[in-house]
């Protein structure tokens, strides 16, 4: 499926669709509760109340900035993994487990078969949809990731653990389409290990997403770049997040490319027109047709301020390649129609643009880590550790959520 | 044959107890700047002191101090050396966990100790030996970006490296130790790398002196490499048996000289480690073996279990080993 596809599904957007990944940093009402929690000051249900707020409150940030598919912003207390194996049969709770320095997360264990018992995130996905008239994706961790990501102690066997999570996984999809997810976002930023299994994810995913009836995307944390990417398979998914400019040609066949815009953190800390410069680079590379620009998963480890700064950034570029690149050549406006869905798109990007100047102001908050003296830079690299693990670095309070 | 339990370097250094989680409320302190780097260091001496404890209470015969003041393999030692920069995160082998890429900026600088100090602090601490741990220099040169023309290729890196590595074990010498581990990862999974790695490891087998040194190949099926590591001054080879078959064939096949610290346990998963199935496991192995001491261990450092399964880990190393040679052939 396409961007027509989409269409047929109701679902009209303009080339350079901007998304974010979906992390989005906790906002700092959230942060405290989640400090008063560890205290035993507030009672799980008081932190789900604000975690939820925290959703709604970026829901209406990418709304109102411009975005053209919006995420959750992954304000859950739980991490991408336990969100789901939480909810379904056949899981236990693990241990902390470390991750790097003092980053920890919940490991959980396959216990016994696994299997679907209820729908998990179809109920949030509908609250927080009913907000805005954009879409919304729906997302869920990928059986890939959830089977590398927990210890199993019923299968013996990587394979059968990851595709019978896969068998349960596709009832929760179904569940999503059911309730009206037109955009799907498989996670699985387990591709990017060494030694990633891209066959079995391949295999694993069409069990998931074969005629689904949705837009489907993999979100891999760039272990969608060719160079990358196990040459033998194919993920069976309409869109796969990339970072490398130069291997379009090595991209399946109907298949879109999310490209991240931001090199968070890097050394060289990206300008107006370095944006600028990347995205018609990849337009170049892709083509307008199967383009999205997307936010990196990083965006959940930044301040608040910034991620929102990121957000505005990534539309103004967008919005700058679609209407005022026609002197470059690339882009003709009237290949480029306002989405029917969401009027307000462009409207908004244009009036950002002209009155902000934020991206030579985007970098990650470093951390101070004992041992070297300079402070390392978080870079697209971590965007697994930090999508998924929150830290006392980011809440100020051990919390391995 | 004398078979003795040992730990094969990391241990979880929280627990999911509150009371466990000292560690990770200093790390916060510190970030937010209420906890001075020097009363970081005295947490991670105490916990340091208490996963020596929690080793020997278990029966192991040779501990560690659970690596615990490492943020990963590649930054510890990294950090000690002038002309690198911290990188970005990468994972490391199929462990879960990562590490932080060395940027490599110019001609490389041992200005102190990498892990001597933390060896004394354990030496100390300990009522039984105290096996230190180093990444080889292979590894760390898989693990570094050049961005210098000091440099020009990998290997000139892991040379680089390998002499570092070699004062640093003179250091260590020089302070008592006298059990040793390289941790060379990249040289069980990159085969194609063996020449090299077995000529990085001669300048640090040549600073031993008498001390024993050990090779880890964990993360990895080291099995063709086996008959050119047996030509090298290693006094013990550390071989995961569980998950690297070729390994374990040429072990039965043609047992190299050297001692061996068998990987029996199982660090990659919650699963009991069944005492008397992995005492049958290890019988033909075995069987080939010299008077030794050779040892027991587990298939990698213990730090990514949780921690409650990895004190299980450990009881069941010292229970394998009874299973075999009776309580009477530990260590006394």
């Amino acid at each position: 499926m396409n961007r027509p596809g989409l269409a047929e599904l109701g679902v009209h957007l303009p080339p350079l669709a901007v998304t974010s990944a979906g992390p989005l940093p906790a906002t700092p009402a959230l942060r405290e509760a989640r400090r008063a929690h560890a205290r035993a000051v507030l009672s799980d249900a008081e932190l789900a109340e604000e975690a939820q707020r925290a959703s709604e409150h970026w829901v209406g940030v990418q709304e109102r900035l411009g975005l053209d598919v919006l995420v959750d912003g992954a304000q859950d207390v739980r991490d991408l993994v336990c969100r789901f194996t939480d909810g379904l049969a056949g899981f236990t709770p693990g241990g902390l487990v470390r991750i790097y320095g003092d980053r920890y997360r919940r490991k959980p264990i396959i216990a016994g078969p696994v299997s679907w018992r209820a729908p998990i995130s179809v109920e949030g996905w509908q609250t927080l949809q009913s907000l805005t008239t954009r879409p919304l994706k729906a997302r869920v961790t990928g059986p890939y990731t959830l089977a590398r990501w927990s210890f199993d102690a019923h299968y013996g066997s990587r394979a059968a653990a990851c595709l019978a999570i896969a068998t349960a996984l596709r009832h929760e999809v179904n569940a999503l389409v059911a309730a009206g997810a037109k955009v799907l976002q498989l996670d699985e930023p387990a591709l990017t290990e060494p030694g990633a299994e891209w066959e079995l994810a391949a295999e694993a995913l069409r069990l998931v997403t074969t005629g689904v009836g949705a837009y489907v995307i993999a979100h891999t944390g760039h272990g969608g770049d060719p160079e990358s990417r196990d040459p033998r398979s194919e993920l069976p998914v309409d869109n796969l997040d990339v970072w490398n400019l130069d291997g379009s040609a090595h991209l399946p066949e109907g298949v879109d490319a999310t490209i991240d815009v931001f090199a968070l953190g890097a050394p060289d800390t990206p300008t107006s027109e370095a944006i600028d410069a990347r995205l018609r680079e990849a337009v170049d590379a892709y083509g307008t047709e199967r383009l999205w620009v997307g936010s990196s998963w990083h965006l959940g480890a930044v301040t608040p301020d910034r991620a929102e700064a990121h957000l505005e950034a990534l539309v103004r570029a967008a919005a700058t390649l679609r209407g005022g690149s026609t002197a470059a050549g690339d882009v003709s406006p009237e290949a480029m129609p306002v989405a029917e869905g969401a009027p307000a798109a462009i409207a908004t990007a244009v009036i950002v643009a002209a009155s902000t100047e934020v991206a030579a102001e985007t970098e990650v908050d470093a951390q101070p880590e004992p041992g070297f003296e300079e402070a390392p830079q978080e870079t697209e690299a971590s965007v697994a550790a930090s999508a998924v693990i929150g830290t006392p670095a980011e809440d100020d309070a051990p919390d391995e959520q | 044959m004398e078979l003795q339990a040992v730990s094969a370097g990391s241990y979880p250094r929280i627990g999911d107890a509150t009371g466990e989680q000292r560690l990770r409320y200093a790390y916060a302190s510190f970030r937010s700047g209420e906890l001075t780097v020097a009363a970081l260091r005295q947490v991670e001496d105490e916990v340091a002191a208490s996963i020596l404890s929690e080793q020997i209470a278990a029966g192991l015969d040779l501990v560690t101090d659970g690596l615990v003041r490492w943020y990963d393999p590649i930054s510890h030692m990294a950090q000690a050396l002038m002309g690198i920069a911290p990188g970005p995160l990468r994972p490391y082998f199929d462990t879960g966990s990562e590490y932080r890429q060395a940027l490599v900026r110019g001609p490389l600088l041992r200005t102190r100790a990498l892990v001597a100090d933390e060896y004394i602090f354990a030496a100390a601490q300990s009522t039984r030996p105290v096996r230190v741990v180093l990444t080889g220099p292979l590894t760390l040169a898989r693990a570094s970006v050049i961005e210098t023309p000091a440099y020009p290729s990998l290997a000139i890196l892991a040379r680089s490296y390998a002499e570092i590595l070699a004062t640093e074990v003179g250091a260590l010498v020089a302070a008592g130790a006298q059990h040793i581990q390289i941790d060379e990862p990249a040289l069980a999974s990159e085969p194609d790398l063996l020449e090299l790695g077995a000529e990085t490891l001669t300048p640090i087998a040549e600073a031993k002196g008498a001390a024993e040194l050990a090779l880890a190949l964990f993360h990895g099926d080291p099995g063709r490499a086996l008959p050119t590591l047996a030509a090298l001054p290693i006094d013990v080879l550390a071989i995961d048996i569980l998950h690297a078959p070729r390994a374990v064939e040429a072990l039965i096949g043609a047992p190299p000289p050297q001692r061996l610290a068998l990987g029996v346990v199982d660090a990659t998963n919650v699963n009991s480690d069944d005492v008397e199935s992995r005492a049958r496991t290890l019988e033909p192995v075995l069987a080939g073996l010299g008077a030794g001491p050779h040892y027991l261990t587990s298939t990698g450092g213990l730090e990514h279990l949780p921690r409650a399964s990895a004190h299980e880990k450990i009881i069941s190393l010292a229970r394998i080993r009874n299973a075999i040679v009776g309580s009477a052939g530990a260590t006394a």
